[in-house]
Formats: C-alpha cells, sequence, structure tokens
C-alpha cells in the first residue's frame, strides 16, 4: 500500500458521530412556530378572530349608536326635572 | 399527501416551501439532515455546533425560501451545500474552533484494548491534521473526498479553475501526509514517496 492509498484509508476511516435521532423532527419543530408568528398574534386579534366579526370598527360604532339611542329613549319619559337637580348636588350639598 | 411528497424532487419541494407548505419542508429535511450534518461536521468537528448549523441552515431556507433561485438546472443539494458550509467556516473562523476537536472518544480508554486507543490516536491525529489545514485545502478535500464531487463540480463551487483546485487537493494531501509521518501513522520510508 503507498502512501496516498494509505492516506486515504485514514481519512475514510475517519470517525464521525452519528447526529442525534431526533435531529430532523427538531428542525420542523422549530419551523412550525415561525408558521404561527406570521398569523395575527396579539391578544386584540385573537379577541376579534373569536367573534368574527367582519368589520370591528363599525361594530363597536354601531354598539355605540344602538346604546345611546335605547339611554334617550328610555330617559325621556322617567328622567324628572328634580331628578337632574339631586344628580347635580354634591354631598357637601352645594351646587356643583 | 406525505407519500405524493417523497416522489418529489428536492427542486420542486423547495418550490412547494415556497409556498409555506410545511409537509414540503418537512420531508426536505428529512431527506437530507443527516447528509448536512456531516458535511458539516468535517468543517466545526463538534456534534452540537453540526446539529445546530443545519437546523439554522434550514430555518434560513424556511424563513426566506425565496432566496432559492430556481432555472439553469440548479442543484438544491450543491446549493444548500454551500450555505451549510458558508455557515460553518463562519462558526470556525468566529469562535477559532478549528482547535477545539470534538474529542469525547478520547475519554474511552478502558485500558485494555490497544486497538481501539490507536485508533482513537488515530482519530484524533486525523482530525487535528485537516483542522490544521488553510481552509481552502480543507474544503477542496472536504469536497473531493467526502462529497464525492468531480474536480469540475468542486472547482465551480469553490469558485476556482480544476487546476487550482488540484493544487490545493495536492498540497492539502502533502500535509496531512507529513502530520501522520510525524505522528508515526505513515513510516519514514513511505512518507520518502510523498508527491
Amino acid at each position: 500500500m503507498n502512501d496516498d492509498e494509505r492516506l486515504n484509508e485514514y481519512l475514510r476511516r475517519r470517525d464521525m458521530p452519528a447526529p442525534s435521532s431526533n435531529l430532523a423532527y427538531r428542525i420542523t419543530q422549530a419551523a412550525q412556530p415561525k408558521t404561527k408568528m406570521s398569523m395575527p398574534t396579539s391578544w386584540i386579534d385573537e379577541l376579534f378572530s373569536a367573534f368574527l366579526f367582519p368589520k370591528p370598527a363599525y361594530a363597536t360604532a354601531f354598539c355605540l349608536i344602538v346604546g345611546l339611542g335605547i339611554g334617550l329613549y328610555a330617559g325621556v319619559d322617567e328622567v324628572q326635572a328634580q331628578d337632574w337637580f339631586s344628580f347635580l348636588e354634591t354631598q357637601e350639598g352645594e351646587w356643583l | 399527501m406525505t407519500k405524493e411528497l417523497e416522489n418529489l424532487s428536492d427542486e420542486s419541494l423547495v418550490e412547494r416551501v415556497k409556498n409555506h407548505d410545511h409537509q414540503a419542508f418537512s420531508v426536505l429535511v428529512a431527506r437530507h439532515s443527516e447528509k448536512f450534518y456531516f458535511s458539516s461536521y468535517r468543517y466545526v468537528m463538534n456534534q452540537q455546533e453540526a446539529e445546530d448549523i443545519v437546523q439554522d441552515a434550514f430555518l434560513k431556507l424556511w424563513d426566506r425560501p425565496e432566496i432559492w433561485k430556481s432555472g439553469k438546472g440548479a442543484k438544491f443539494t450543491s446549493w444548500f451545500y454551500k450555505i451549510v458550509m458558508n455557515l460553518s467556516l463562519d462558526k470556525c473562523r468566529k469562535y477559532k474552533k478549528m482547535t477545539d476537536v470534538d474529542d469525547a472518544k478520547d475519554l474511552q480508554v478502558d485500558g485494555t484494548q490497544f486497538e481501539d486507543l490507536q485508533k482513537t490516536e488515530e482519530q484524533k491525529t486525523i482530525n487535528e491534521a485537516l483542522k490544521a489545514l488553510p481552509e481552502k485545502q480543507m474544503i477542496a478535500l472536504n469536497l473531493c473526498f467526502y462529497e464525492e464531487m468531480s474536480r469540475k463540480e468542486a472547482a465551480v463551487l469553490m469558485k476556482i479553475s480544476v487546476k487550482a483546485l488540484e493544487s490545493l487537493l495536492m498540497r492539502g494531501k502533502a500535509k496531512l501526509k507529513d502530520e501522520l509521518y510525524r505522528e508515526g501513522f505513515i513510516a519514514e520510508k513511505q512518507k520518502g514517496n510523498v508527491g
């Protein structure tokens, strides 16, 4: 065996430890959360996605308008002028 | 579905990865992670680091699959080998790990198995001799010997001429032989034949 062949033989016999058995799984798993990272992750996004509001801003504005309307409608007959005075009076008995 | 993916070529799988197909990515990883682990190990010579490098390389592909440019007969394995090799060399340069051989096996001295001990010594000598080589000589040897690339393929990957590659190989081998001679693995008479 000449020195070239001997060197090749040494290089061929070079020992290398096998990779961990779960290397491929580890890599695949490490890539998994990154898929989710591209999705909306803030809690506000998650909240809205739970209710499936097509237009959250319009839905909120609609609720406010309906609430205001109900409030005004209910107050027309029931709120008396003296109720307003007692409401505006402070606990010390002074006027605001 | 996975069965169908397994029959696809690497290049087709990368095209699917571009569309965030995680299953295609998994098939690609299962197919090549071990091969590229060994490729990386030959540079960093440390199991943990080699595994981390392969993981980083695949995650780079997952995060930015558009870096793969198909067409012109581009071969995924050659392209990805370059990524793994560059990451490995970066690691070697950054931490100067060229001296930190993964030599856990050195400790496996049972005291009696002379052959094992000799083999361990031999492994250590080979690894250290390879690490002591200039970077380009080591790359040339790894490509032509371990990756079994043709001279032309290796020269293209290294962006040098075939002649320059052959010169690197010759000098690299001569250095290795010198080292093996110095450590007594090649007899003096044989050393005289080194060309």
